[in-house]
């Protein structure tokens, strides 16, 4: 059994009774169904209850899940996993997504590449191909800014928008939210498009979802598994709090690395362009 | 290092499930390539030179311009005057050079006939001109220097120098980008 350890810490691994399964897409890892023997053994030391008896005993019909583990301290990853959950569980509801604005975006993208490759491969020599090169450099940076636009206004925080479920007739737009080192998750679901729409809001602890080690439940389920709600808090150390500060003070650490990124790339551009390096002979 | 680079390729793998998923980071990486290529060609329209962004190889122009140094190139004015840092390529060579003017003379017709010579040398450049080649011409002339960031261009030259340095750059920041959901 040690072969299907991970290389770190030993790995986490629920059963999944039969009747939760179901043929959605799981975020952990599934494996054949013929440990259960050190099952047990680990999860007590990580404070959560053995299911019971009658679970482990159809051992054809369950599965076992290992499960993902984040570092809790990365707070854009936890907030990533729970949201990729959030999109299962909805799917797992029956309700479709609608792709509407991700097809508009995609498009917008693809635009923006082709006025780049024509300015890169158009056949027409330097200088006569300026105004070429100049009419495809404003439309590539203008697409860049509408899909800036799209990202920022029309999408804002939400994560998912849904195709209108059976018997509505708008679709549903769930938006999450998660301040940074903030431990609460918070959701908000109302209708897409309608003005004053009903809303349901809930804020979670992400200790609900995540033990001290940070595996993540998916299957949250007071029958067949209790947590003990873990509070995630963090020991500062002195150099967290250096570092927090700097973020906030240089709050254009987005853009600086934004910035850095390109010049790296056009470093690398530079290499595959037929002047980049000049030659002296003494 | 080693587990990082197995966890992106974990995170490829589950990326390589969900196409939309996929599709969307490939293009956000060739996005982020392309405002790159996209600023140079914007240089280079605006710049009239072909090439707005050079790196200084060798140490001919000391102590003005050390090897390492970039240089932003800037063609757009048609006349040229004795003390300009200037590049230029000789006819039938593709490496350009970048020295500074000597001597200028303008003919009775208006062209312009140009030495030049560098810094650090001893010489000036008619050695390395085209035989039988006097003077060099403005047609000659890639862009007068009319920037320069020090010692950044070192990077250029060790990607030059080992070029495989070059392909693991651009494929470990290529996995990175394909593997952040920031956008």
């Amino acid at each position: 059994s040690s072969s299907r350890q991970l290389s770190t810490s030993p790995a986490l691994e629920i059963l999944i009774p039969a009747g939760l399964k179901t043929s959605r897409r799981k975020m952990g890892k599934k494996k054949p169904s013929t440990s259960q023997p050190a099952a047990p053994a680990k999860k007590e030391e990580d404070s959560i209850n053995v299911p019971d008896d009658d679970d482990a005993e159809d051992q054809e019909e369950t599965e076992v899940l290992e499960l993902i583990q984040v570092d809790t301290g990365d707070v854009v990853k936890v907030k990533q996993v729970l949201d990729e959950a959030t999109v299962l569980a909805i799917h797992d509801a029956g309700i479709a997504e609608d792709h509407r604005w991700g097809n508009i975006k995609l498009a917008v993208m693809t635009v923006a590449c082709l006025f780049a490759m024509v300015a890169q491969f158009a056949p027409v020599p330097f200088p006569e191909s300026r105004p070429l090169l100049a009419c495809c450099c404003c439309a590539y940076f203008l697409m860049s800014g509408v899909l800036q636009i799209l990202i920022s206004y029309v999408d804002a925080d939400a994560i998912m928008v849904t195709l209108p479920p059976e018997g509505k007739e708008s679709g549903l737009r769930i938006r999450t939210n998660q301040g940074r080192y903030d431990e609460h998750y918070v959701m908000a679901i109302e209708f897409d498009g309608m003005k004053d729409s009903p809303s349901v809001t809930q804020t979670w602890s992400v200790g609900k979802f995540f033990d001290e080690n940070g595996f993540f439940d998916e299957y949250v389920s007071s029958q067949m598994l209790q947590v003990k709600s873990v509070n995630l808090y963090y020991h500062m150390s002195i150099l967290e709090i250096l570092f927090l500060l700097f973020v906030h003070f240089f709050s254009a650490y987005k853009l600086l690395k934004i910035v850095v990124r390109s010049f790296l790339f056009c470093i690398i551009v530079l290499n595959f362009s037929n002047y980049s390096i000049l030659y002296d002979s003494k | 290092m080693k587990d990082i680079i197995d966890k992106q390729i974990v995170e490829l793998k589950k990326l390589w499930l969900n196409k939309r998923q996929l599709a969307f980071q490939a293009l956000n990486l060739a996005m982020i390539v392309f405002s790159a290529l996209m600023i140079w060609k914007g240089l280079m329209c605006v710049t009239k030179s072909e090439s707005p962004v050079v790196v200084v190889l060798s140490g001919s122009m000391e102590p003005a311009f050390q090897r390492g140094d970039i240089l932003f190139l800037d063609n757009s004015n048609p006349e040229v005057a004795v003390g300009d840092v200037v590049v230029f390529k000789i006819r039938d060579r593709d490496i350009p050079i970048v020295h500074r003017i000597l001597k200028a003379h303008r003919k009775a017709d208006g062209k312009v006939e140009l030495l030049t010579k560098g810094d650090n040398n001893r010489v000036d450049d008619r050695g390395l001109y085209a035989p039988g080649q006097l003077w060099l011409e403005r047609e000659d002339i890639l862009g007068r220097a009319v920037g320069c960031l020090r010692y950044v261009g070192m990077v250029t030259i060790a990607l030059n120098d080992y070029p495989v340095l070059k392909y693991v750059l651009v494929g470990m920041m290529g996995l990175f980008v394909l593997t952040s959901k920031e956008g």
